[in-house]
Formats: C-alpha cells, structure tokens, sequence
C-alpha cells in the first residue's frame, strides 16, 4: 500500500510537466501579445523588446517552458503582469475560501444526497422515486450563475438575511455554497441512487436479512457500504473540480476564490498567474485522486488486494 | 400455538411472481409439515418452486413483485404470518435459518468473514463484538476453517470455503429449523461429502431440524428421513425415505429415478424425462404432469389430481390411483 502511494506521487512528476506544457502551448496559441498589456500602447520597439526579457516571454516556447519549469522547481511561480505580485503568495491568500467554499458544498451536497438517493433506490419507482430524481433533474440542468442570481433575489434583496456576495463571514458562504451544492447533489443523488439499485437485489442482502439483522441495517450497512465506490468516484471528481474553483458561482457572489483568480487572469492575459494557479490546482486535483484511490482500498477490500500485488 | 408435534406446519402456500411480463406461479398450494429432529428433503428440477417456499418460510420472497398466500404458516410453534418486522428478524437466524445456494454470491464482500458471523450472534445472543468474534472464530474452526483466516475477505476463499462460511452463519445461533437450498450444489464432489458429513454431524450434535433442498437424489439418500417432491410448485408425492425410494408411486419421482446414472450397468442408457416443464406462467387445467407422463390417460389431461394419503407416511398426487387401485410404476414391478 505504501508502495502503491509512493508511486502514484512519483506519477505526478510526469503529469505535472506535461501539464506545465499544455499551459504554455495554449497560451501561445492565445491571440495578442501579452506585453502589451504591461507596456501600454506607447512603447516603443526597444522598450517592447526589453520588457519582454525583462518577464521572461523571450525566446521560443521551449525554452521558457524550460525557464519556467526550472523557476517552479525552486519554487518561482513568477510574478503577476498585473499586480507585480508573488503568483504562489496570491494563489495561496485565495485558496483558504475556495476550500472553505468547496468544503461546505460538498458537505450539503453529500448530506442532501445520499439519504435521498437511498430513498429513491428503496422505493424504487413510487413517488419518492420520481420525486427525487425530478428533484435532481432540476439540480443538474439548472444552470449555477442563475440559480447563485435567484438566492441573491431571495434571501439578499427580498428577504434581506444573507450578504450578496463578498466575504464577511459565515453568513456570506451560505449562499454561494447553496450555490455550488445544488449541482454537486443532483449528481451525487443520481449515482447513489443507481449505484443501490445494482445493490439491493444482491444475495448477501438476503444473507444479512436470513440473519435477523434489522431492514434498516441492511440498506445503510450491507447495501451502502458495497455501493459506496461509484458514490466515492463521483465525490471525488466533484470535489477537485470545485477545489479548481467554481468560476461562476465565485464570479456571482464576488468569492475572493481561486476560480475568479483565474477567471480574472485569463481576462487580463496574466500569464504567470494563469499557469501558476493551473499548476497548483492540478496538484490538488492529483492529491485528491490520490486520495480517492486510497479511500477506495479501505471501502472495498478487493481493490486493495489489486494495489498490493 | 397449536400442534407442537410439528417443527414446521404449511399449508395452503402460493406464491406469485407479478411481473410486467405475467404472473409466474412459483407455487401452488403447497401442504407441508415436518416433525422435530428431522430432515425433510425438498426435491425437484430446477424451476419446481423448491427456493421460493424456502424464503417464503422466512418471509424472504422479494415484493414486489413475489406475492404470498398461505393459509398457515407455523414455524417453531409461531404463526410467521403475523409477525412484526421486528419479530420476524427475532425469529430469522435464531429459530430459523438459511443456508443459500451460491456461495459465491452469498457472501458480504465488504466485510470481513468473522465480522459476518458474529453479526448474528450479536444480534441474538446479544454477545459483545469482541465475544462474538471469539465464538464465530470457533464456529470457523468447527467448519474446518483455520481460526487464522478469520479476518480475511469472501474474495480470499474458495468456493467450498465460502459455502462452509454461509454453513457457519446459519448455524452460529444453534437454530431450531435450518433450511439449507442446494448447498453442495456450487461444490465439488470431494467437497460436498465433507460438507454434507458436516451437516449431518452438526445436525446430530444440536437436534436440529432440516429442509435439504437439492435435486440431487443421492444426497436425499444420504442425509433424508423423508422427502417430498415438488413439481410446478406443488407436492406432487411425499414420504418417508422409504416410501419415495422403495414404494415410488408417482411417474415423476420415477421419472428423476430413471435420469440418475446408474454406476452398475454403465451400458444403459439414460432416461431423462421428456420434454419440459410447463410454462410456469400459465395454470394447467389438470395434471401439470401430464404432457411428460408416459402413463397419463385422456383423463389427466382435465383433472386435477389432489394430493391424498395412501399410508400414514405416504402421500402422492396421481390420479391413476384414483382410476385403477392396483396400478403401479414400471419401477416398482421390476422389484
């Protein structure tokens, strides 16, 4: 096992430079010259020249790949065209609200979910079935940013109990994490609720049920715990998709979090910000793969033996 | 509660699956009583309806879509009819238990064997986790399985392991009445006369009462004080061990006799039964026998026949008795 964790850290090595790469490539791709922006319009030719060994976008794609992949590894994630700002210490002011953020909605989503999804899977086809999965439907296809305006309608300019956006506390995470959960629940409800129903008519439930062991039991013990690992896949995905910040939502409410960061730097042609933040939540998304892989071996203990061997 | 004489007393038992597709009738008015201490053996191709009466027995029948009729249902002395959930899974595993078919299927692959065990005795003998743990590892070791392996997964065992594992379960609370449906089926043939030896001792050991489902006339031979046989969801000829194999009077138990290989003349030829069983979602007007019978009449093709006395012991359900009081089987006259 440890062997197996160790190895899946090593991996990262490879993905994180091809990562690094496809950044860079796409960014070249991008149409503009980025030193423009730093420059102004003014510039003159050397002046243009100057700046641009001056923030490292001398040189063809390879070599400030190489340039920069050598900063990162001493851990220089350059500096912001825009706010002239360490990247690594801006990323790292802004990641506390987007796990803050990530954290809570997660947490609704799993609390809202899974009870509902096992309900759905129990009562198969009546109307609590159909109940939650209109429920759900409604959850997936709505679309975050409007849902995120329709809180603010409600419970901000109506009602007047929760802030609008910004970050001033507990009561300013309400919202957006409602927000972001209202998605994350349908999916979560919708793979529990499938991941159950190939469960239930399992022998080992009547196994369990021969055994006197309670109705209740055998759904949230025997069944639950062999239809966790679908459940446990799509939380993972969830969650490192959010961890890389919910753009919208975060744009909405005005979240100081890492996906407006981004959202921002790409707007701004902000280079080391944009490839600085990719990086590190590629990183993040890499641990909590790594994470869930691990997770799984301890739910299921045919996986482990797949680790080990 | 009335008649104590019986371990277990049904009648009147029908059992219907309703699917989109029609009504499966899986049983079909089934008597059946056992006295204590005894093994009945319940036997029938596959498709007789032998594991829909087992859960039925434990009110296990899957609903939707199964639905259960009975017009009694006595088992240990208790009308399983009325039971609560709550005392149902008082009764299930600790008066009554199950020993399924597959074992490969039958197992948790979650949880680890030991915990699997000790679950039903923490849930009836009310032991602590670490007491019940201790006793389903002596339970592991009673079905010859090493006390070591105890922590590990069903996906470690094998196949006969895994069968002495549901065999373990379903003993661990010393049951009154242990139903046990085709357990050597998924093994073996070394394997299964150690499990069936098992059985046997364990049977001894705790005055048990069993039900051995099987299709495997051998077996019934071996472990059976008596036998019914079912076809279609119905009994079709009931008795003791005796009368089933010495006094065989109903084509179809003749039938399974004559598809057994015979070790002695290996020359013969096989007699399977021909054709097959009928379509279990339609009800036969008469004898649900008839179109493989090689005995049957014009008349059997309208009547039902009924499942009368013959002896004390000896039941059977052919209405050539009824027609002609000195018929007899081929079988029986080659004796």
């Amino acid at each position: 096992m440890h062997r197996y964790i160790f190895k899946r850290l090593l991996m990262l090595i490879p993905v994180l430079l091809g990562v690094v790469f496809i950044i860079f490539f796409i960014m070249d791709l991008a149409p503009g010259d980025p030193v423009y922006m730093v420059a102004g319009d003014q510039a003159t030719e050397e002046e243009l020249d100057a700046l641009r060994e001056q923030l490292g976008l001398s040189g063809n794609i390879f070599t400030r790949y190489l340039r920069y992949v050598n900063n990162m590894l001493h851990g220089d994630f350059g500096t912001s065209f825009v706010t002239k700002r360490d990247v690594f210490k801006t990323y790292m002011e802004r990641l506390p609200n987007t796990i803050r953020l990530a954290s809570l909605a997660m947490i609704i989503a799993i609390v809202v979910s899974i009870p509902l999804g096992i309900i759905a899977a129990v009562h198969q086809n009546s109307l609590k079935d159909t109940a939650s999965m209109v429920l759900s439907l409604l959850g997936l296809s709505m679309p975050n940013f409007w849902l995120g305006l329709l809180l603010i309608l409600v419970f901000s300019l109506r009602l007047g109990w929760l802030p609008s956006g910004g970050y001033t506390g507990f009561r300013s995470i309400i919202l957006p994490a409602l927000t972001v959960a209202s998605g994350l629940a349908a999916l979560l409800t919708r793979t529990t609720r499938s991941s159950m129903l190939d469960v239930i008519r399992q022998d080992y439930l009547r196994t369990a049920r021969s055994k006197g062991v309670t109705e209740r039991k055998v759904i949230n013990k025997h069944a639950l715990c062999n239809a966790l690992i679908p459940i446990i896949t799509v939380f993972g995905i969830q969650f490192s998709n959010v961890l890389g910040g919910s753009a919208l939502a975060e744009t909405v409410f005005s979240w100081p979090g890492v996906g407006r960061l981004v959202v921002d730097a790409i707007n701004q042609r902000d280079i080391p910000t944009v490839t600085g933040a990719l990086v590190m939540t590629t990183m993040l998304v890499s641990i909590v793969n790594l994470a869930v892989d691990i997770v799984y071996a301890y739910v299921d203990p045919r996986i482990k033996a797949q680790y080990t061997k | 509660m009335s008649d104590n004489n019986y371990i277990f007393d049904i009648e009147g038992l029908n059992v219907r699956y309703e699917t989109e597709d029609g009504t499966v009738y899986a049983v079909n008015g089934l008597d059946l009583k056992l006295g204590y201490k005894k093994t009945l053996g319940l036997v029938g191709e596959t498709g007789a309806g032998k594991t829909t009466t087992a859960l039925a027995m434990l009110r296990l029948v899957p609903s939707p879509p199964g639905v259960v009729e009975c017009a009694k249902l006595e088992i240990c002395g208790q009308d399983i009819r009325s039971l609560s959930a709550q005392e149902l899974e008082e009764v299930r595993g600790k008066d009554i238990s199950m020993i399924f078919q597959d074992p490969m299927t039958a197992l948790n692959p979650v949880f680890r064997v030991v915990d699997q065990i000790a679950e039903s005795l923490e849930i009836h003998e009310h032991l602590s986790h670490h007491d019940a743990q201790e006793k389903a590892k002596e339970l592991l070791e009673m079905v010859g399985i090493s006390r070591s392996r105890a922590n590990e997964f069903a996906h470690q065992f094998s196949g006969g392991m895994k069968q002495r594992v549901v065999i373990a379960i379903a003993l661990a609370c010393n049951p009154k009445l242990i139903i046990a449906d085709e357990p050597t089926t998924a093994l073996d043939v070394t394997i299964q006369a150690q499990v069936l030896d098992l059985m046997k001792d364990l049977k001894e050991k705790h005055d048990t009462s069993m039900i051995m489902i099987t299709h495997d006339l051998g077996i019934v031979a071996e472990v059976c004080d008596e036998v019914a046989v079912m076809y279609t969801g119905r009994i079709v000829e009931q008795g003791t061990l005796e009368d089933i194999f010495e006094r065989t009077m109903h084509p179809y138990t003749e039938g399974l006799f004559n598809s057994l290989p015979n070790i002695a003349d290996r020359q013969a030829m096989l007699k399977p039964i021909r054709g097959l069983m009928p379509d279990p979602t339609e009800q036969p007007k008469g004898c649900p026998f008839a179109p493989r019978c090689d005995y049957a009449g014009r008349e059997c093709e309208s009547e039902h026949p009924a499942l009368r006395s013959v002896t004390d012991t000896h039941k059977v359900a052919c209405s050539a008795y009824d027609r002609q009081p000195d018929f007899l089987l081929e079988r029986r006259k080659a004796r």
